[in-house]
């Protein structure tokens, strides 16, 4: 039985992984390659924020926002540190392994720097409405970045850098100022859903394994040039595990949503879309190729 | 380039840093090899940190008694059987250990006792606690806490006694301890004539930490009492989440609950569980322990703390009496002085019966004053 209560449970539950896919696929498709490592951002400006709070007392508000700054800060340093090379190599793989290895170390130096355990934050912290923030919040963002790279002069020369780096810079953009500003605007987003999803969840090493499993899948599933699908698909997640986990029997399939979404968006972009365009080509071909009928 | 060449180098020296720290030994030249497969790095490394911390206090202990402390040598499994095992031969064939002082993880310990008892190698444990082991431990695995059955009957008759009759339970089912919980829980609480149908069970899975929309249908039916099958962060999570609905509790479990992890995530939450633990049986004893773990520390001992200060000490006592026969130090001789042990721990009493658990142990209802301290319950 499908009971508005477990549906809008659920929005909320997406509302909470929009910020970290939205900059996910923005990332990835600047890059041509898969950004494992971007939300681990997210987890820096967690930590950040906890230390601050609580190691330093900094106010609130000024210890979210210099946290912003720390995963956004560190988003950029590994970028150029790590990843500019590969991407301006175009060397997919080579980013997608180092940025595997750099998940590991991070995750390991969290550990480390908290003893193994995990933390939370005061539950205070987190607004009564927080759940109506999210999702108002994640949406207006979607359609902002929607509209920021479909309609703006600066969306067309992301795009452009997207589709074609060498021809960009053959054509005088600015490419490095369009580097900055992507990895900057993606590494802010997942640092507010590391904060997010820290504010809510509590922080552990892993914490934001789950939302780039998650980025991962809807990226994939709904193609990283389409913003607002993308967004679709993560909102249709979050109650697609709401209603599973509402569910006597199928609670325990929660978890395997993401891998089905991965599953079924690959099959349908890289199987059964070019078979067919193949099929629609091969009957074009065959009408366009055809003798005309011979009549008496 | 140089410079993200060196940062590089830089990074990856860290993690073998890292890594390296998993695989430390506690230097204590003369002791008898024991080792300790932990989770030591992971979601679940508190439980493994609270280990290895009760143990360095138990060295000093012992050597402040004038004994010679065990040489424990330490194998990080992440909470991974797979990992467990690999760290279990790594301590058997390179460290030569000749026992285990703890393998963190029912599921781990229940795959370990059967290479265990090949190996002729005893397992002691202070954590595990699946009714299963009492069955399938085979003759070389022993621990220092009770089975989940009995704790949960103890738990169960409380919650009859309080008039709690009909009950939701949650329950990870990747987790062995938690699927064992379950069966007890199940069995015990069906046995008094408590409700609890299949349709108020919620079943999670290791990734999960958003509970809103299961806790939502399992309030349809209104529960007297919430049975958690959760470990640390995701209990504190459970219970916090439930609380935001307006769910007063209580929430009852067992050991589980006593996890600084825990009382972090479940914040002011925490005030509404109930838990049935050992009844302590010295508590000087105990608060002497507490009092060395919070100065050496910085933080108090959680309930293993206790438990694997004594496995430490039951271990060491039986490598003693089988020095003092005169006989090698062998996992056969250990096992059999294991069998025999008759001695008193900060948690009371241990004596093992047929099946290596404890004999007759005693339980009391706890809950925590809202600053993380346990308490009993009037």
């Amino acid at each position: 039985m499908i009971v508005d209560g477990e549906i809008s449970i659920g929005l909320v539950r997406g509302a909470y992984g929009l910020p970290v896919a939205l900059g996910f696929a923005l990332v990835a498709r600047h890059g041509r390659y898969l950004p494992l490592w971007l939300p681990e951002s997210g987890m820096i400006a967690a930590y950040s924020a906890y230390f601050l709070l609580k190691r330093f007392d900094v106010p609130v508000s000024l210890a979210l926002v210099l946290a912003m700054v720390a995963g956004c800060a560190c988003a950029l340093v590994l970028h150029y540190a790590l990843f500019a090379g590969h991407v301006a190599r175009n060397e997919p793989f080579a980013a997608l392994l180092r940025g595997i290895g750099l998940i590991i170390l991070l995750d390991n130096a969290a550990s480390l720097l908290t003893g193994g355990y995990s933390l939370a934050f005061s539950r205070f912290l987190l607004p009564t409405n927080h759940g109506t923030l999210m999702l108002g919040g994640g949406v207006s963002l979607a359609l902002i970045l929607w509209a920021w790279v479909n309609h703006t002069r600066e969306g067309l020369s992301y795009r452009s850098v997207a589709a074609n780096r060498q021809l960009a810079t053959q054509y005088g953009l600015k490419v490095a100022r369009i580097d900055l500003l992507v990895v900057l605007v993606g590494g802010g987003l997942c640092s507010l859903g590391g904060l997010a999803n820290g504010l809510r969840y509590g922080l552990t090493a892993e914490m934001m394994s789950t939302s780039a499993l998650k980025a991962v899948a809807v990226v994939v599933a709904a193609g990283q040039e389409n913003l607002l699908a993308v967004a679709f698909s993560m909102l249709a997640v979050g109650v697609l595990e709401s209603l599973c986990q509402a569910s006597t029997r199928f609670s325990a399939f929660e978890s395997g949503i993401s891998y089905g979404v991965l599953a079924i968006g690959l099959a349908i972009r890289f199987l059964l879309s070019p078979l067919w365009k193949r099929r629609s080509v091969c009957k074009r071909w065959r009408t366009d190729t055809s003798e005309p009928e011979v009549t008496e | 380039m140089n410079l993200q060449r060196t940062l590089f180098r830089a990074l990856l020296a860290l993690s073998l840093i890292a890594v390296a720290s998993c695989h430390s030994k506690e230097n204590a030249p003369g002791g008898v090899v024991i080792g300790a497969i932990l989770p030591l790095s992971g979601n679940d490394a508190s439980y493994g940190l609270t280990a290895r911390n009760a143990y360095q206090i138990a060295q000093d202990d012992a050597r402040q008694q004038g004994r010679v402390p065990l040489h424990i040598v330490y194998g990080d499994s992440q909470f991974d059987a797979g990992k467990a095992g690999a760290e279990y031969t790594r301590l058997v064939e390179q460290e030569h250990a000749v026992g285990f002082v703890e393998a963190t993880g029912s599921q781990i310990a229940l795959e370990l006792a059967a290479r265990a008892a090949q190996d002729k190698v005893p397992i002691l444990s202070a954590v595990d606690s699946t009714p299963r082991l009492t069955s399938h431990g085979g003759d070389f695995f022993f621990r220092v806490i009770p089975s989940d059955l009995v704790t949960s009957r103890a738990l169960c008759d409380w919650a009859m006694k309080n008039g709690l009759r009909s009950a939701a339970l949650v329950v990870n089912q990747q987790n062995g301890w938690a699927v064992g919980f379950k069966g007890a829980t199940l069995t015990n609480y069906r046995e008094q004539g408590g409700q609890l149908p299949d349709d108020a069970i919620l079943t999670v899975t290791n990734e999960t930490s958003d509970f809103n929309s299961g806790i939502a249908r399992l309030n349809r039916n209104k529960p007297q009492v919430w049975f958690v099958g959760l470990m640390g962060r995701q209990a504190g999570l459970f219970v916090q989440q439930a609380a935001a609905q307006g769910i007063k509790g209580p929430f009852i479990a067992v050991d589980n609950l006593v996890d600084p992890v825990f009382v972090a995530a479940a914040g002011a939450e925490q005030t509404a569980t109930r838990f049935a633990l050992p009844a302590a049986a010295n508590l000087s004893e105990l608060a002497a322990f507490s009092a060395k773990y919070q100065q050496r520390f910085n933080r108090l001992p959680d309930f293993h703390g206790f438990e694997d200060y004594d496995a430490y000490f039951v271990m060491l006592k039986a490598v003693e009496l089988v020095q003092g026969s005169g006989q090698p130090v062998t996992g056969s001789a250990l096992q059999q002085q294991l069998k025999a042990m008759d001695t008193q721990g900060i948690m009371g009493r241990i004596q093992f019966d047929e099946h290596h658990d404890l004999v007759n142990p005693t339980f009391g209802v706890f809950t925590y004053d809202g600053k993380g301290n346990v308490i009993p319950v009037r």
